[in-house]
């Protein structure tokens, strides 16, 4: 699938399967396209070219266009996007008002009203307006409505990224709750490393309107494919050097460094990948020598900035002996 | 030393209570006073009890009920409906739709009528083809001409109303309806119509109340047919020599007051319902794409309309103004420029400009100051004082125009016992009762101004070490002064072409632009009149087009370029992710 805007071209040849029950993460800095692509899905905006299909359906392209309304699916915004008019309760019981539930009995939707409500703790401000409520109650009113009527697919835009800190972490824990609730496919936006770490069975990276990596958390955090996926979601060190078969020669220095999974583009570019974990700081000695520039104290572990000739390495140390900046250091790699 | 000062600081508040009390208050108060003067100097009501059993009193109240109701209809209807096509719809040219439904928001009504008086002139060619088809011809001197003239009038204040609140409903509200099951016409009735509610009712009493207002379209239209209404009513009272037709007039405006107060409550009370849009920024985007036969048919069918409404009578008048009578035929023969020749020499034309263009100066300069400096005490100085000043003032602009000229002249005379400036009947009257009516125009202007400039900016320059001059200079007046101008235009234009307050304050030497084309039309001189008007609109409207020069170009570019936007769209949530949400 593809799809530009005018001139530009948004998303470049996206091709994706995506299992039932499936809780899926875009990951990908502003601009990357995550949410066209999110917006493709839902229908509210038209592919250039290119199928979405669910199961046998096709929902746009081939000149079909199901209509957002038509699809099996719910959508949690960015912004909440609450109607300021309606009382929570209203909130939940708008999707069910809608043709799309023609079928089920008062008493059904009823309960599903009441599940929803309660699964995500609304029942003590069921009849507030959307003005009363603090901003994690106002995520649970679009998670509730979103949810209530059993959608096979949820889409959720960055739908934590309008709130603070420790409600993140909370709120991760409730997503995940309902999706293991529901049972529904998510497919879930963010441009937050970790939350796409920590919720998702599948992570897609995405930069500039194409797919960098598919790959679950570990997949994409260990090995990640590409240079972009192994600096922005691990942080990765990138090391300058020649390869040669399986070694690696470290510019300017007399370490060779082995590895038979480090993917081609890395290789072509002649670099080597690491983890900030994986570097190890010691009193100068032996291994590569660097000077700290920075250091920031996290409480498990510490961040350190190392310059390496003209490079700045991240090294997080969660050793006992502490470096400040000015130390001359070396630094090895660990296994 | 601390303690003069303390004594300054004390000093300022109370002199703006005075100020506000002589400027605002007073006059309202001598008014009501007067209106419950009675012939033999005592005070009771009865020159209420006399009005109400007069039964041209009933007539002129049902009247202005009838005629403030339906056009306000037609004005809601008409304006709800362009701003939607205008806010939503994939129509094209934007640009000059918006800029024709906005033309009797600047052009004076008068010369509005003027324009229908000759479109449908009962010599004129639409009548001509009505009844030359066997249909009878339509006759603007009566009620349904003075309902149909003031709701056309009345659209811009309904249109700028809605549109502005539908571009701010987020496109996510409408998404998240979407992605409940519902379509887009569903949606469009239950999230968006449903939230811009507050601002239609809000346009639409702001539309009763200036229909209430307006003295001049009944004036016209309403006088040498005797259809009274209100205003009209007032203005033939206050200008009659009765015995006691001033407590009479005033009696009057005390009951049309009454209905303007009540209205402009039930206005705050709609504006406070909307006012969780406040902060959220318009969205220009199309969000309904009609079909390609649809949208010209739409977008044909709006122009057409507005053509009709807005360019075809304003034509027609200035073909009127080259006729060398009143009902000739517009033939090469009946042609002349000597109506213009006239306005151009005519001495009492050419003061009547001069008054217009002083009187407009003189009241915009010195509301863009005190408004500005009213308008910066209230929102960075807490100033309670300007609170209150700014309540008096636009209590004055709540009233009828005629109203507030009758509590002019009351008040004026004498406005404190022992105490006449001898200001009546000469311009300063004019000069006085033109800032006690637009003030607190400015002062809304100013304040919409500074709110864009965040007070940690004057905070910054106040880190830097920079005082009062440079904050003003280098950080304010830059960021503020183009608002400010383009909203002090909206009080020069009305006070140049202002009618209803100089028809009763003006004197032989300081008649004004309005009241001479008024006098043209009243005394038949319908070419004179015409060729008048034809100069003031092309002013006004060349004015306009200057002020909104960069408006007007960039929602053509907007329209130019529209196609899918949903791009920019995507920009903007990311720019400005407000973190509580869509409320504040």
């Amino acid at each position: 699938m593809t799809k530009s805007f005018g001139k530009t071209q948004a998303l470049k040849e996206i091709n994706l399967d995506i299992a039932d029950s499936e809780f899926i993460a875009i990951l990908g800095p502003s601009g990357c396209g995550k949410t066209t692509l999110l917006r493709i899905v839902g229908g509210f905006i038209e592919p250039t070219s290119g199928i979405v299909s669910l199961n046998d359906q096709i929902y746009s392209g081939d000149g079909h266009m199901v209509p957002v309304e038509e699809r099996d699916l719910g959508m949690v915004f960015q912004s909440f996007a609450l109607w300021p008019h309606m009382t929570v309760r209203q909130h939940v019981e708008f999707p069910l008002k809608s043709p799309r539930h023609k079928g089920m009995s008062e008493k059904e939707k009823k309960e599903a009203v009441e599940n929803a409500i309660n699964c995500t703790g609304l029942k003590p401000y069921a009849d507030r307006l959307p003005g009363e409520l603090s901003g994690g109650q106002r995520q649970r009113v679009a998670l509730a409505r979103a949810i209530v009527g059993r959608p096979s697919i949820l889409l959720m835009d960055e739908p934590l990224s309008a709130l603070d800190a420790e409600l993140k972490i909370e709120m991760r824990r409730e997503i995940q709750n309902i999706h293991k609730l529901t049972g529904a496919t998510i497919l879930y936006v963010t441009h937050d490393q970790s939350e796409a770490l920590a919720m998702a069975d599948r992570i897609i990276i995405m930069k500039d309107g194409a797919v960098e990596q598919i790959g679950t958390p570990r997949e994409i955090y260990m090995e990640p494919q590409t240079v972009f996926a192994a600096t922005f979601v691990s942080r990765c060190n990138l090391i300058k050097g020649s390869w040669n078969e399986d070694s690696f020669k470290v510019d300017q220095e007399n370490v060779m460094l082995h590895s038979s999974t480090v993917p081609w583009e890395f290789r072509n570019k002649g670099l080597y990948p690491v983890r900030p974990e994986q570097l190890l700081i010691s009193p100068e000695g032996q291994g590569m020598p660097g000077i700290i520039a920075n250091k920031q104290y996290n409480g498990r572990e510490i961040h350190y900035s190392v310059q390496y000739h003209d490079q700045i390495l991240t090294v997080y140390s969660s050793s006992q002996t502490e470096f400040d900046p000015g130390d001359r250091v070396s630094i090895t790699l660990t296994a | 030393m601390e303690k003069t000062r303390k004594i300054g600081a004390a000093a300022i508040p109370v002199a703006v209570y005075l100020l506000a009390a002589l400027f605002f208050i007073l006059p309202l108060l001598r008014l009501f006073i007067m209106s419950l003067t009675l012939e033999d100097g005592t005070y009771g009501l009865g020159n209420f009890i006399q009005l109400l059993s007069e039964e041209r009193t009933h007539e002129a109240i049902i009247n202005t009920i009838i005629i403030a109701v339906s056009s306000t209809a037609i004005a809601a209807v008409i304006g709800s409906f362009i701003a939607f096509l205008t806010a939503y719809s994939n129509i094209k040219r934007k640009g000059i739709i918006e800029f024709l439904v906005m033309l009797p928001f600047i052009i004076p009504s008068y010369i509005i009528t003027l324009s229908w008086s000759s479109f449908l002139s009962t010599r004129g060619a639409f009548n001509g083809i009505i009844t030359a088809i066997g249909l009878p011809a339509v006759d603007i001197y009566t009620m349904g001409g003075i309902i149909l003239v003031l709701g056309f009038c009345n659209i811009p204040i309904v249109y700028v109303n809605v549109v502005h609140m539908l571009r701010k409903i987020p496109r996510d509200m409408e998404w998240a309806a979407r992605a409940c099951g519902y379509s887009q016409r569903q949606a469009m009735l239950k999230i968006n119509l449903r939230s811009a509610a507050p601002a239609i009712a809000a346009g639409s009493v702001l539309a009763f109340l200036s229909a209430i207002d307006n003295f001049s379209v009944p004036a016209f239209l309403g006088i040498s047919s005797g259809i009274p209404v209100l205003s009209t009513y007032i203005y033939e009272n206050a200008i009659g020599f009765g015995p006691n037709s001033f407590p009479l007039a005033a009696a009057l405006s005390m009951i049309l007051s009454v209905i303007a107060v009540a209205g402009t409550l039930l206005e705050g009370f709609f504006v406070s319902r909307g006012a969780s849009m406040d902060s959220i920024r318009e969205d220009y985007d199309v969000r309904v794409e009609f079909k390609e036969s649809k949208r010209k048919a739409f977008e044909w069918g709006t122009l057409g309309l507005l053509m009709i409404l807005n360019i075809i009578p304003m034509l027609s008048m200035l073909a009127s103004s080259f006729l060398k009578a009143y009902g000739l035929d517009f033939k090469p023969e009946n042609l002349t420029f000597k109506n213009f020749a006239f306005v151009f020499q005519n001495r009492g034309v050419v003061s009547a400009i001069t008054t217009s263009v002083t009187l407009a100066l003189v009241t915009t300069v010195v509301c863009i100051i005190a408004g500005t400096a009213i308008a910066y005490a209230k929102l960075r100085l807490k100033s309670r004082a300007a609170v209150i000043l700014e309540k008096c003032a636009s209590l004055t602009y709540a009233i009828p125009g005629i109203v507030l000229a009758l509590a002019m002249i009351f008040h004026w005379v004498e406005p404190l016992p022992g105490f006449r400036p001898g200001i009546y009947g000469t311009i300063n009257i004019l000069i006085v009762a033109y800032i006690t009516r637009y003030l607190v125009m400015q002062i809304k202007g100013s304040t919409t101004a500074l709110l864009t400039v965040d007070p940690a900016m004057e905070e910054a320059c106040a880190a830097s070490g920079r005082g009062f001059a440079a904050r003003w200079t280098k950080i304010l007046l830059p960021l503020i002064t183009g608002p400010i101008l383009s909203g002090a235009f909206m009080i020069f234009v009305p006070s140049l072409t202002e009618l209803t307050l100089s028809s009763i304050l003006a004197s032989a030497g300081t008649k004004t632009i309005g009241l001479t084309i008024f006098n043209y039309q009243q005394g038949g001189d319908y070419n004179l009149a015409a060729a008048m008007s034809v100069i003031i609109t092309i002013l006004v409207v060349g004015g306009y087009c200057i002020v909104n020069r960069k408006h007007l170009f960039s929602v053509n570019k907007e329209v130019k370029g529209y196609e899918p936007a949903y791009k920019k769209g995507d920009k903007k949530l990311r720019e400005d992710p407000s973190p509580e949400g869509n409320q504040p």
